[in-house]
């Protein structure tokens, strides 16, 4: 005898087990038609995109070519729509977890979870949330390791309902993301870093207010820490006050281990004087998801709130993607330059003061020779958030 | 609303008939769809793009005939459209599964219709690629024919063949030794 089934007694034993693996996988009676009548006969009400930031703010460049990226993405696929998980979902990078829970009616999938030397991506769906003619309801995802130390998040970005800019439809009730968190919070990193992570995600909701009925609009929310708001950024402040509450049983922890990307290239740390201030680069950082700076300086006036204006210079031989969320200003024909799409607010680590960039340009197959140079230092008033006082440039760095 | 008027008001662009077919068998396609995808979303994903399909293609659709046998194939290639997608990146199925594997010590012989074997039998289901567990499913959860499958996976037929001879000896194989 070969193969199972050979009998009709076998053969009904595999039907049984086939109805119960899929009774399994599929435990619930599911109304698919409230999702398909929205999809087929009723207009498509203005779907909304959204990217929070957390200590973290855009800088304009680096929103508008996020933008234009979103323009350009034709993919019908969730994570390849978004722009944070899109060429890392194209290299088949993203570990699939589908993690799924429900309660109070709402079901949490977590669908796909990334780790390298610079980020912590997790990318969620939502489904069954109470629709609210007032409000959207957001996820607020918070990160920790194993042994409770937080994680911050640094970026995420998310769709509600339909989005004819990316081509993408959810269903009623239905919302789908992807956060960014820093494992630079964790002790060692980025120089000692596990094969993989366990961490634990505590999800919750929150009532956002509609925006005006924009297609394709971005929500930017600026942490009061993060400095001066950039020309080009949307600040909007969540009220949940005027929103619906979540329900109290609308909160879920999953618990998943996510491998460590290996691939990673640092460079660091090394001086470079310029008009007599002397400024480090601490770490450079290449990994998949993109290449991370961290640079010191003792500020020349250290009331005032210091960034920088910079600059990533690749060779123009590295292939650049025509999605690459960064923008491509052709230096001759000998360089390409990129623009960071996110800075941190000010550190003070003693006298200094250290400042984060990160360049998502994991569309260069490899970390070749690239300059960073910082352009200026900019001190900004506390009191009148404008800009008092420049220091000229550039700190040149060549990156090996 | 019997399902011949029901269809009858789908062809004509009838929201109403369209409701009334999307009830009657949204459960089996999500039972085709999850036993091809692992993930319950893909197949709910699978089988709403396979109601779109069919509201597309109403037209063409002959009055007399019978509905599922036509949708059930939208749903098994939109769920194939899928599993081969994701099948690039998906945790690997075909290994020994982790968890709760059959004892070797018992001989399957003994009783295949007792609890514990159906149990095993559903592990090793699990465990098959994609592509066996598809054309499992529609050879033997739908009894749909080698050439039904065949043009429903968009493959030859010597293919659905040997994946299924392919499937069914790790099923026997699981089912005597708890490997393959």
């Amino acid at each position: 005898m070969s193969g199972f089934p050979c009998t009709p007694e076998e053969e009904q034993q595999l039907q049984e087990a086939l109805d119960r693996l899929a009774r399994m996988r599929i435990p619930e009676e599911r109304d698919l038609w409230p999702a398909l009548q929205a999809q087929l006969f009723t207009p498509h009400r203005r779907g909304w995109r959204w990217v929070v930031q957390r200590n973290w703010a855009w800088m304009a460049a680096g929103l508008l070519l996020a933008l234009a990226l979103i323009g350009m993405t034709v993919a019908p696929r969730l994570w390849e729509a978004f722009f944070l998980t899109q060429p890392l979902e194209r290299d088949r990078k993203l570990r699939i977890l589908s993690l799924t829970q429900t309660r109070g009616g709402v079901t949490v999938t977590i669908e796909r979870a990334y780790a390298d030397a610079n980020r912590i991506l997790i990318s969620y769906r939502v489904r069954g949330l109470p629709e609210s003619p007032a409000a959207h309801w957001i996820p607020v995802l918070t990160l920790e390791d194993t042994s409770g130390r937080p994680i911050p998040s640094l970026i995420g970005e998310g769709l509600v309902g339909a989005s004819e800019v990316l081509g993408l439809s959810l269903p009623p009730g239905g919302l789908a993301g992807v956060v960014g968190f820093d494992p630079w919070a964790l002790p060692g990193w980025p120089i000692h870093r596990p094969e993989s992570l366990s961490l634990r995600l505590h999800v919750v909701f929150q009532a956002i207010p509609y925006p005006a009925p924009t297609p394709g609009i971005r929500w930017t929310q600026i942490h009061p820490e993060s400095g001066p708001v950039r020309e080009g950024s949307v600040p909007v402040t969540p009220h949940p006050a005027e929103g619906p509450t979540p329900a109290a049983g609308w909160r879920f922890t999953f618990d998943l281990t996510v491998p460590v990307e290996p691939e990673a290239a640092g460079y660091g740390p090394r001086t470079e004087v310029a008009h007599g201030l002397e400024l480090t680069l601490e770490q450079w950082v290449w990994a998949p998801s993109g290449a991370r700076a961290r640079v010191c300086f003792i500020p020349p006036d250290p009331q005032l709130s210091w960034t920088m204006h910079e600059e990533l210079m690749l060779e123009a031989q590295d292939e650049v993607s025509p999605s690459a969320p960064s923008s491509e200003i052709a230096g001759g024909e000998a360089l390409t330059i990129t623009t960071p799409i996110l800075q941190s607010p000010p550190r003070q680590q003693g006298e200094q003061v250290c400042l984060d960039r990160f360049f998502a340009a994991p569309q260069l197959k490899r970390a070749r020779p690239v300059v960073f140079q910082v352009l200026e230092l900019v001190g900004w008033s506390p009191a009148t958030l404008k800009p008092v006082r420049r220091w000229q440039g550039p700190w040149v760095f060549q990156i090996p | 609303m019997d399902e011949r008027e029901a269809i009858e008001r789908w062809r004509r662009g009838d929201p109403e008939g369209m409701a009334a077919l999307v009830r009657w068998y949204q459960g089996r396609a999500l039972r085709i769809a999850a036993l091809i995808l692992p993930d319950p979303m893909q197949a709910e994903d699978a089988v709403q793009a396979a109601f779109i399909r069919a509201w597309m293609k109403r037209k063409s659709f002959h009055p007399d005939a019978p509905f599922w046998p036509w949708f059930r194939r939208l749903v098994a290639n939109e769920a194939w459209r899928l599993a081969r997608r994701e099948g690039r990146e998906a945790p690997a199925e075909s290994g020994p599964v982790e968890e709760g594997g059959p004892d070797p010590a018992s001989d399957p012989a003994d009783g295949w219709a007792q609890r514990e074997t159906l149990e095993r039998l559903v592990q090793a289901l699990e465990a098959l690629s994609p592509m066996q567990r598809a054309v499992l499913t529609l050879r033997y959860y739908e009894a749909m024919s080698e050439a039904e499958i065949a043009e429903t996976l968009g493959c030859a037929i010597g293919t659905v063949k040997w994946h299924l001879y392919q499937a069914r000896e790790r099923l026997r194989a699981w089912l005597k030794t708890g490997e393959e």
